[in-house]
C-alpha cells in the first residue's frame, strides 16, 4: 500500500517559478524535473535520463523540451526522447516517465496516479482569487523538515495564534483559546469556522485597515487533500454581519498547498491574497512580509516538534484536546484516501 | 456555499400534523438536479436551519417538494415551517446533497416510518421510472397520520406499496423478520423514519445475516421520542453480562473504569476516538466531535467518555 494518497492532485509550485530553467522536485518520493517549453506549456518528467541516469534537472531547457546535461539527449513533454546528438536514429525505447501537470490560477498542479502515466480522473482544483480584481496576492514556499500532516494539524487549529503568533496575527490569547469553533465535514472536506466578535485587532490587520480598539473577526478554514484555504479578516463593529457572505471589511485569503516529499519532509507552497481600505496606501508587500513572518513562527514550532518526536522515538501517545477536532477529521480522511487508491 | 432563494408555490396539509411545500425559482427557471434520497438545508429563520428530504419527482426541474411533520417538542424548526411558511413565502435553501442514494440492485426494499417516507417516496418514483424491481413498506400510526396515502394508492406503482398502521388489524402490522428474511439475494434495503423503527429494522437485518453494504439508512434529527436530557440510564455489557447504572453526573467511561472494566481512553472529551465502543442496542446521544455525521447516524458505536443515551438502556459490546 502507498504511503500517500494516490489518484490525487497536489500542488507542485507556482507558475512564477518556471521560467527558463528546469526545477528538480520530489513529490511522494518520486523525483521529477519541472520545466516550461517554448510555447509556454509546463511539463513534468521523471528526473532521470534513460541513457546513464543523470538527473535531467542538471540539463537545460529549450523550446522543444529539456536537454540532458551529459550527452545532450532532448526530451519532449511527453517523455519521449526526440533527439540524440550525433545519430539519426532515436531508439523508441529512449523514453522517460511523464506526469500530468497543469497550470491554473498561477498554481502548478501535479496529478499523482496509482498507475504510472494514468490521466487525471477529474479537473485540477480552481482558485480564482488569484485572478480576482478585489485582491492582490503574493506567494512563498518552504521546504519543511517535518511530515506533511503536522502542517495540517497546525493549519486546522487556530487556537495557537495567541501563543505562537502574538507579534503578528495573535491578538488576545484567551479569546483565541475560548472562541467557539464549529467543525463540519462534507465528504473529504473539513470546515472549521470561528467567529470572534469584539476582538482586539492584531498588528497585521491594523496595517491594512483603520480599525479602532475592537473588530468583529472571523476565521474560516477549509481542508481538502489538495490544498487548504484559510480565510480570515474582520469588519468594524456595527457595520456588516460577521457571517454575511458579502461583508466588507478587511479580507485575507490564504492558500496552502502541502505536498509530501518523503515520510519526513514536505513542500509547503502558500499564497496570501488581501483587500485593503481604499484610503489606506498599497499594502500587499507588508501583508506578505507579515504573513511570511507568521509562517516562519509556525515552522520553528513544527520542526522543533518533529525533532523532539524523533529524539524521543517510538510512537507517542498524544493526548488530544479541543483544538484537535478538525485535525483528527483530516487525518481520518487522509487514511481513507490512502486506502482507497 | 451554494444557496438559492426559492418561493413557496404551494402548501398542502397532507395528513394530521404533516404539510408539504412546493418550492420553485421566482423566475420559473430550472432548479439544480438531484437524485432520490437527497435533502436540502432550509433556513427557516436566521440562525435556524433544518434538513428536509426532497420527496418530489427527481426528474422535475421546475419544482421541489418537501414535507414537514410538526414535532410536539419542536425547537422552532417544524413549528416555524408550519406556522410561518405559506404560498408566496421566500425561503433560502441550500443546493441538494445526497447521503442516501440508490445503488443498482436486482431488487430494492424501501422501508418508511412516518415522515421518513419523504426520501423513500422519491426513491419509489425513480425505481418505477427505471423499471427496476422494488417493494415499499410504509409504517405509520394511523391512516389519518399517513402523508401521501391517496397519492401512493393511486400511483402507477401503487401495488408495490404496502401500508402498515399501528392502530390497524394485527395481520397487517409490519413484521420485519418476515419481510427481510423473504428478500431475494442481492436485495438492497433503504430505511428512513424514527430512530427506534430504524434501529429495529437494521438489527433485524444484521441478525438475519444481511451484509452491511446492502443496508442504507438516513436518520432525521429530532425524530426521537425521548429528549436528550442528562438523565440517568443503564448500560448492559453483552459479553460480561453485567448491568451498570449511569447516574446523571457520571460519564459512562467513569462508571466502566470504576467497575474495573478495561477501556482504552485518552482525551476524555470526544475528540480522539480512543474509547470508541460498539453499541448493540439502544440509541446513543452523541456528544463527541470525532465521528462523522454518517457514523453518528448509524448509532452502532459511541464514545463513552462524553456521550450518553437517548434510550433507557444501551447495550454495549463489552
Amino acid at each position: 500500500m502507498s504511503l500517500f494518497p494516490l489518484n490525487q492532485w497536489y500542488v507542485a509550485g507556482f507558475s512564477s517559478e518556471l521560467t527558463d530553467k528546469p526545477i528538480a522536485r520530489t513529490f511522494l518520493k518520486q523525483k521529477m524535473v519541472l520545466f516550461r517549453t517554448g510555447d509556454g506549456r509546463v511539463a513534468a518528467l521523471e528526473d532521470r535520463c534513460c541513457h546513464r541516469s543523470l538527473p535531467l534537472s542538471c540539463g537545460t531547457v529549450e523550446a522543444g523540451g529539456v536537454r540532458c546535461g551529459y550527452h545532450g539527449m532532448l526530451y519532449a513533454p511527453s517523455g519521449q526522447c526526440i533527439e540524440v546528438p550525433g545519430q539519426d536514429r532515436v531508439p523508441t525505447k529512449a523514453c522517460v516517465k511523464a506526469y500530468h501537470i497543469v497550470e491554473k490560477n498561477h498554481i502548478l498542479w501535479i496529478w499523482m496516479p496509482q498507475e504510472q502515466g494514468a490521466a487525471p480522473t477529474r479537473e485540477a482544483p480552481d482558485y480564482p482569487w488569484h485572478d480576482d480584481a478585489r485582491f492582490k496576492f503574493g506567494t512563498g514556499k518552504y521546504h519543511y523538515q517535518a511530515p506533511w500532516q503536522l502542517i495540517h494539524d497546525n493549519l486546522l487549529d487556530l487556537s495557537h495564534l495567541g501563543y505562537v503568533h502574538l507579534k503578528t496575527i495573535g491578538g488576545n490569547a484567551r479569546l483565541h483559546m475560548t472562541a467557539d469553533m464549529q467543525v463540519t465535514q462534507d465528504g473529504d472536506k473539513v470546515r472549521v469556522v470561528r467567529l470572534m466578535p469584539g476582538s482586539t485587532p492584531p498588528p497585521t490587520y491594523k496595517a491594512a485597515w483603520p480599525f479602532g480598539d475592537t473588530c468583529d473577526r472571523w476565521q474560516e478554514i477549509e481542508f481538502e487533500l489538495s490544498h487548504l484555504k484559510i480565510w480570515t479578516g474582520a469588519v468594524e463593529p456595527g457595520t456588516d454581519a460577521i457571517d454575511d457572505p458579502n461583508r466588507g471589511g478587511f479580507h485575507m485569503r490564504g492558500f496552502h498547498g502541502i505536498t509530501p516529499e518523503t515520510e519526513e519532509t514536505c513542500h509547503y507552497f502558500w499564497s496570501m491574497a488581501s483587500t485593503r481600505h481604499p484610503d489606506m496606501p498599497e499594502n500587499i508587500d507588508e501583508v506578505i512580509r507579515q504573513t511570511a513572518f507568521t509562517f516562519d513562527e509556525d515552522r520553528a514550532v513544527i520542526e522543533a516538534q518533529y525533532r523532539n518526536m524523533k529524539d524521543f522515538g517510538g510512537k507517542p501517545e498524544w493526548v488530544d484536546i479541543h483544538v484537535d477536532v478538525g485535525g483528527n477529521r483530516a487525518r481520518r480522511i487522509v487514511q481513507r484516501l490512502v486506502a482507497a487508491a | 456555499m451554494d444557496e438559492l432563494e426559492l418561493i413557496v408555490s404551494r402548501r398542502r396539509e397532507e395528513a394530521q400534523g404533516i404539510c408539504s411545500f412546493e418550492l420553485a425559482r421566482p423566475d420559473g427557471g430550472e432548479l439544480p438536479p438531484f437524485t432520490a434520497g437527497a435533502h436540502i438545508d432550509v433556513y427557516v429563520q436566521p440562525g435556524l436551519v433544518r434538513q428536509y428530504s426532497l420527496c418530489g419527482e427527481p426528474g422535475d426541474r421546475r419544482r421541489w417538494r418537501i414535507a414537514v411533520l410538526r414535532e410536539p417538542a419542536s425547537r422552532g424548526g417544524s413549528a416555524g415551517m408550519h406556522d410561518e411558511v405559506k404560498p408566496g413565502t421566500t425561503l433560502r435553501v441550500s443546493a441538494p446533497r445526497n447521503h442516501f442514494a440508490l445503488v443498482p440492485a436486482p431488487h430494492s426494499l424501501l422501508l418508511a416510518g412516518g415522515i421518513g417516507v419523504t426520501p423513500i417516496l422519491a426513491m419509489a418514483k425513480t425505481l418505477h421510472r427505471e423499471g427496476s424491481s422494488f417493494e415499499m413498506h410504509y409504517c405509520t400510526r394511523s391512516p389519518g397520520r399517513t402523508a401521501f396515502l391517496d397519492e401512493l394508492r393511486a400511483a402507477a406503482f401503487g401495488q408495490r406499496a404496502r401500508f402498515h398502521f399501528d392502530d390497524g388489524q394485527p395481520a397487517q402490522k409490519f413484521d420485519a423478520d418476515s419481510v427481510l428474511s423473504g428478500a431475494q439475494p442481492g436485495t438492497h434495503l433503504y430505511v428512513c423514519g424514527p430512530s427506534g423503527f430504524m434501529d429495529h429494522v437494521l438489527r433485524t437485518a444484521r441478525r438475519l445475516g444481511w451484509a452491511e453494504e446492502r443496508l442504507h439508512r438516513e436518520y432525521f434529527a429530532g425524530s426521537v421520542a425521548s429528549s436528550p436530557v442528562d438523565a440517568g440510564f443503564d448500560i448492559q455489557l453483552a459479553r460480561s453480562k453485567r448491568t451498570l447504572q449511569i447516574p446523571a453526573d457520571k460519564s459512562v467511561l467513569q462508571v466502566l473504569l470504576d467497575g474495573g472494566i478495561d477501556v482504552a481512553f485518552s482525551c476524555e472529551s470526544g475528540v480522539c476516538g480512543s474509547c470508541l465502543t460498539p453499541v448493540l442496542e439502544g440509541t446513543p446521544d452523541h456528544r463527541d466531535s470525532y465521528l462523522t455525521d454518517a457514523e453518528r447516524a448509524a448509532n452502532d458505536q459511541f464514545t463513552p467518555c462524553c456521550s450518553r443515551s437517548k434510550t433507557p438502556v444501551l447495550v454495549l459490546d463489552l
